[in-house]
């Protein structure tokens, strides 16, 4: 089902893949032609000699330059054009899954980023996006040679055709899908393996020192040798298959062509075909296997492409979130609770019951309370990423399931509790959020969070690529620059929470001092006391137990 | 294969030339042929299946020993080298089983074709042999330039792949900035960038695949012609040209194979380059990392010289060569691991009957393995059964002090001696270098200063330092810890999930079950690395009363790195230290 769904997907780029589709074709169709031309020009001429005959000999020997520099040119464009349209076919889709996702309601967005998933995400869509190039044009062309080759034999003779496609299809579809099927939870198997390896392998980096101080280390060791091993095992008997249906394959093709030069053979003894004839079908037909090799492949991974496509429609599955069409007018005064509650999904207890509060533009405030008592919670629904399940929240008075989402996430922002900025230069991460920040913006906005001088000293200053495969950030780094980034957008109310998570207290105390000092409108939830006495109002989530 | 044409080319000729009846002894031979290169293929799968297998294993082996062997603080471990690990295994394989083969291939088997095509017609044998040099000679010149352009554009191009799963992972953020819209646009403009950048690799690279097609073609192409013509005007045998006709393709299918695995070599050879630092020799054991290394290596070298003794036709030569590769490499590796167990004490084989009475620092200096200096020329004495707080300002070498003694630092000078006094009364001095590694585990345990709690339940955590533990034993340890509080707030207890790095519980939590996990391991002295730091005044409170408690018992030694006021009160004995 997950499969259909992916073959609809290719509909999007249809012009691109039929491109692709075509020129894959017509390379295998010169690549077969040639051998069957090459096979009939040599026979005939060994008859013409043999009983003297006589043979116009540059026809031939023309069509078979102009085949092989045929095939050698469509070999290249199959190559450019399928590779082609299978990247217009990845853009599209990420495009689609991106604005999917970017409809979701929180909680389902969430679900992008848990730990185990994350890790196996980049896998399935990978493996989705290659589905194209790897698995429908090696099909669809065996398939369509298959055809032809068919309509050609059968205009000799019923019995060639039947041998032909006995075999081919045997070697072609039996074979592979009988090895699919065997491989499938072992390949199954080796996935969740190779994840859980991987999951466990970084543990264990991240964890080190913990581990060896407690003596741990061994223990551990052995479980990843022992999952290590699993895993080569799972792939021996994978590569063993793959083996055995590229073995098949050319066995079906060398028995094939034994039968052919029997077959067509009598029929030439008969009378019914030239020498030359008998000896192109013949070799024409051992070229049509060729085209069957990346067939057998495409069969065996056919399980985990279902499987991946399976698991990405899932998580894109889900609800998405509701907003109304009120929009703010000027700046936002007061984000007023009355009798608010919240409940996690799939918990009963309500995390926060009846909570009213009206929170002012003109105060800061900071939120404590023991862990688990729904701060961070609270400030989530403050920022309409979550819905409250009770009462209401009013934002100068607007109901937030009317408001807008954009219109309010101009008055208001959140700084995550993990620090979260994607990867770029840091020039980017400012632009992005205004598109005219000037250099001096950028860079007083890095002093609030004494960023600026450890900025300024990578190679490249603000145009120093961050992140993934640029320079790392500490954790107490990157919570710095989501606070900047935070701190940079200026709007009415600014949530933090835990922004000093990962600092240490001199330099939280000396940060948190800057902000709270020259700006009103902060909501903090902390638990610890350094900026409390710059609050103007602490309040305290109590949990009953 | 060779044979098997030989006897269809027979088969073709007799029937065509001579119009003989259908010949079945031949055609039979023929098929028997086939069924023998069936089954020679099947051998060779099954070889090459356990090849690698095996060096996939290995690999991973060498990995996780070089891993255990660096210790925490070593540069060279980065989280990314869980993915490099993951991308080299899967690199390796392809690298050993493929190109590796395809290699060998290409040395022998055009050689052996070459053999018998020219028995057949030396002209066409002199053609093939002719095209065969300008083949490579094309692929290198176009590999070059192929090559130059990655390594330019390889870095643009993975970066624009991975930032769509990294927006992917932060759908929050984009949504509470306002960023919906430009992120969208810019998944569109970098999925796009990514496409051109990508193509613009490929025209390339697919330029050597095309060298390789064109001239493989030409071959057949120019031997079917020349051949034709030959046995049309001189009278050339038919059979034989059949043969070498069919034998051209054949030819060149090595070559050809190669080409499609020349990026497995590409792979390979940049994976191998991301775990590269791993196996950097430390600083500190410089002998037993080289023979690892060496070992790294001659097991790399063993199982390709066995993958290469893989005849390409299924003619073995060494068959088993593989496992003695193995046996070998795995020789090495226990060989390393052990080594250091040999130095066991027996007088001291058993620390339980002994009770630590002081711990004395001697002319310490540490450096990290970064060349940081952690301490130097420290001199104090800790005392046993006592609570020890280690003050001073941040950077002063408290943390270094206990790495030193949890043995996660070699000192580069000075000794720590400990004393100890046994049951009977009788005392002794021991210099904790002279400790075998067990016993040296047994003789601390340690919260470190981000204590690292790793995806799972609380349980599965905890019982990280005691495996075996019921469920009992990890109450108790809680309570000792004074977590019980914080247990009472995680409504699934025990069972409760701790995402990576902590997520889903409070750095304080953290700390108060890192120190309940540190007890579960016996040990007479404890050492905790800030254990407040983020903990709120109450829990604070808390915990000063639990290492009070575990202190009045007397049965262990505290060590505590502090610089809090509430923690520094404990102190029987406060140990200051200077700035380095």
């Amino acid at each position: 089902m997950a499969l259909f769904k992916l073959l609809t997907l290719m509909r999007l780029e249809w012009k691109a893949a039929a491109l692709g589709f075509l020129a894959s074709l017509c390379s295998t169709f010169a690549s077969v032609g040639l051998m069957a031309t090459a096979a009939w020009f040599l026979t005939a001429m060994g008859a013409a000699y043999a009983f003297g005959i006589l043979l116009n000999l540059f026809v031939p020997s023309a069509l078979i330059r102009l085949l092989a520099i045929l095939r050698t040119g469509l070999r290249y464009a199959d190559r450019l054009l399928s590779h082609q349209a299978t990247f217009r076919i990845i853009e599209k889709f990420r495009l689609l899954l991106f604005a999917k996702a970017l409809r979701l309601e929180h909680y389902a967005q969430l679900n992008f980023r848990t730990a185990d998933l994350e890790r196996r995400l980049q896998g399935d869509i990978e493996q989705l996006e290659l589905a194209y190039l790897r698995q429908f044009m090696p099909c669809a062309t065996a398939f369509a040679l298959a055809l032809t080759a068919g309509l050609i034999l059968v205009s000799f003779s019923a019995n060639l055709l039947v041998v032909f496609l006995i075999c081919y299809l045997c070697c072609g579809v039996l074979v592979p899908a009988l090895l699919s099927y065997l491989s499938a939870p072992v390949s199954a198997r080796c996935a969740d393996l190779g994840i859980k390896l991987q999951h466990e392998l970084s543990d264990n980096l991240s964890g080190l020192l913990d581990l060896t101080v407690l003596d741990a280390l061994s223990y551990k060791l052995q479980s990843l040798r022992q999952l290590s091993y699993y895993l080569s095992r799972g792939r021996f008997f994978i590569s063993l298959l793959d083996g055995l249906a590229q073995a098949l394959l050319l066995l079906g093709a060398m028995l094939c062509f034994v039968c052919f030069i029997a077959l067509a053979g009598s029929l030439y003894l008969k009378g019914q075909v030239s020498a030359g004839q008998t000896m192109m079908l013949a070799i024409g037909a051992l070229a049509c296997f060729e085209s069957l090799q990346p067939v057998a492949a495409a069969l065996l991974l056919l399980p985990a492409t279902e499987r991946s496509a399976r698991r990405v429609w899932d998580l894109s599955q889900g609800l998405e979130r509701k907003e109304g069409k009120k929009s703010l007018e000027g700046k936002l005064q007061s984000i007023c609770c009355v009798q608010l509650g919240l409940t996690l999904p799939g918990h009963d207890q309500p995390l926060l019951e009846d909570f009213s509060f009206t929170f002012k533009a003109t105060e800061n405030y900071a939120l404590t309370g023991a862990s688990g008592s729904g701060k961070t919670s609270l400030l989530s629904a403050l920022s309409g990423l979550i819905a409250p399940t009770a009462g209401r929240i009013l934002y100068n008075g607007i109901d937030g399931r009317e408001l807008k989402a954009v219109s309010l996430h101009q008055r208001l922002t959140l700084c995550f509790q993990d620090p979260g900025f994607m990867s770029g230069t840091v020039r980017s991460m400012f632009t992005a959020l205004h598109p005219q920040a000037a250099e001096a913006q950028i860079r007083s906005a890095l002093e609030v969070v004494e960023l600026w001088s450890f900025i300024e000293s990578l190679d490249g200053g603000l145009d120093a690529y961050l992140g993934h495969h640029g320079n790392a950030l500490s954790g107490g780094q990157a919570r710095r620059l989501s606070l900047a980034l935070a701190l940079f957008r200026q709007c009415d109310f600014l949530l933090l929470d835990e922004p000093g998570e990962g600092l240490d207290p001199v330099q939280e105390e000396r940060i948190l001092k800057r902000i709270l000092s020259y700006r009103r409108g902060v909501i903090m939830v902390t638990h610890r006391k350094s900026g409390l006495y710059l609050c103007d109002k602490i309040l305290r989530l109590e949990t009953e137990s | 294969m060779a044979l098997f044409y030989y006897c269809c080319a027979k088969a073709a000729a007799q029937i065509l030339i001579l119009k003989q009846e259908v010949p079945e002894d031949i055609l039979l031979a023929a098929a028997l042929c086939a069924c023998a290169r069936f089954l020679l293929q099947l051998i060779l799968a099954f070889l090459n299946a356990s090849l690698s297998e095996k060096s996939e294993h290995l690999l991973r082996l060498e990995i996780f020993a070089a891993m255990a062997r660096q210790g925490p603080f070593s540069p060279a471990l980065s989280p990314a080298l869980a993915s490099s690990t993951q991308e080299l295994s899967e690199a390796v394989v392809p690298y050993f089983a493929a190109y590796r083969r395809t290699m060998r291939q290409v040395m022998i088997l055009p050689l052996v074709l070459l053999f018998c095509v020219y028995f057949a017609s030396p002209l066409s044998a002199l053609v093939l042999a002719a095209l065969c040099p300008l083949v490579p000679l094309f692929m290198v010149l176009i590999g070059l330039k192929a090559r130059e352009l990655n390594d330019r554009q390889l870095l643009q191009i993975k970066r624009l792949s991975n930032r769509f799963f990294e927006a992917l992972s932060h759908l929050p953020l984009i949504f509470a900035y306002n960023l919906s819209s430009k992120e969208l646009a810019a998944v569109r403009r970098m999925s796009r960038r990514w496409r051109v950048e990508t193509m613009h690799i490929l025209y390339v690279a697919f330029l050597s695949a095309l060298a390789l097609e064109f001239f493989a073609t030409v071959g057949v192409a120019f031997c079917a012609i020349t051949l034709g013509f030959a046995v049309y005007e001189q009278g050339f045998s038919y059979e034989q040209a059949l043969f070498v006709l069919l034998c051209a393709p054949e030819f060149f299918l090595p070559l050809r194979k190669l080409g499609q695995h020349y990026h497995a070599k590409q792979r390979a050879l940049a994976a191998a380059a991301a775990v590269e630092d791993l196996f950097a020799p430390a600083p500190w054991v410089p002998t037993a990392e080289n023979s690892a290394a060496g070992a790294e290596k001659k097991a790399a070298d063993l199982t390709a010289v066995a993958a290469e003794n893989i005849e390409p036709t299924g003619k073995l030569l060494q068959p088993a060569a593989a496992s003695p590769a193995h046996c070998q490499a795995t020789a090495y590796s226990v060989s390393v691991s052990s080594r250091s167990a040999d130095s066991l004490q027996p007088q001291f084989s058993d620390l339980k009957d002994f009770k630590l009475k002081a711990v004395r620092f001697c002319e310490i200096s540490a450096r990290y393995p970064d060349g940081r200096l952690g301490l130097e020329r420290a001199s104090f004495e800790l005392g046993g059964g006592q609570i020890n707080v280690l003050t001073g300002p941040s950077g002063c070498g408290k943390s270094t002090a206990l790495n030193v003694l949890a043995g996660l630092l070699r000192p580069c000078a000075g000794s720590v001696e400990l004393s100890l006094v046994h049951s009977s009364g009788r005392e002794c001095q021991l210099a904790l270098a002279d400790l075998s590694p067990r016993q040296w585990a047994d003789l601390f345990t340690f919260v470190p200063q981000r204590p690292y709690f790793s995806y799972g339940t609380l349980r599965s955590n905890l019982r990280l330092a005691a495996p075996q533990a019921s469920d009992e034993e990890l109450y108790l340890a809680l309570t000792r810890a004074g977590a019980q509080q914080v247990l009472s707030f995680l409504p699934q207890g025990l069972d409760s999930f701790i995402g990576d790095d902590h997520a889903g519980i409070s750095g304080g939590q953290a700390r108060l079950f890192a120190l309940a996990r540190a007890l579960l391991k016996p040990a007479p002295l404890l050492l905790l690395d800030e254990p407040s730091a983020s903990l709120d005044a109450d829990l604070e409170l808390k915990l000063a009363g639990a290492l009070k408690n575990l202190a009045a018992l007397g049965q262990l030694t505290l060590v505590i790195a502090a610089h809090r006021p509430q923690l520094i009160a404990l102190a029987q004995r406060e140990i200051k230290l200077g700035p380095v």
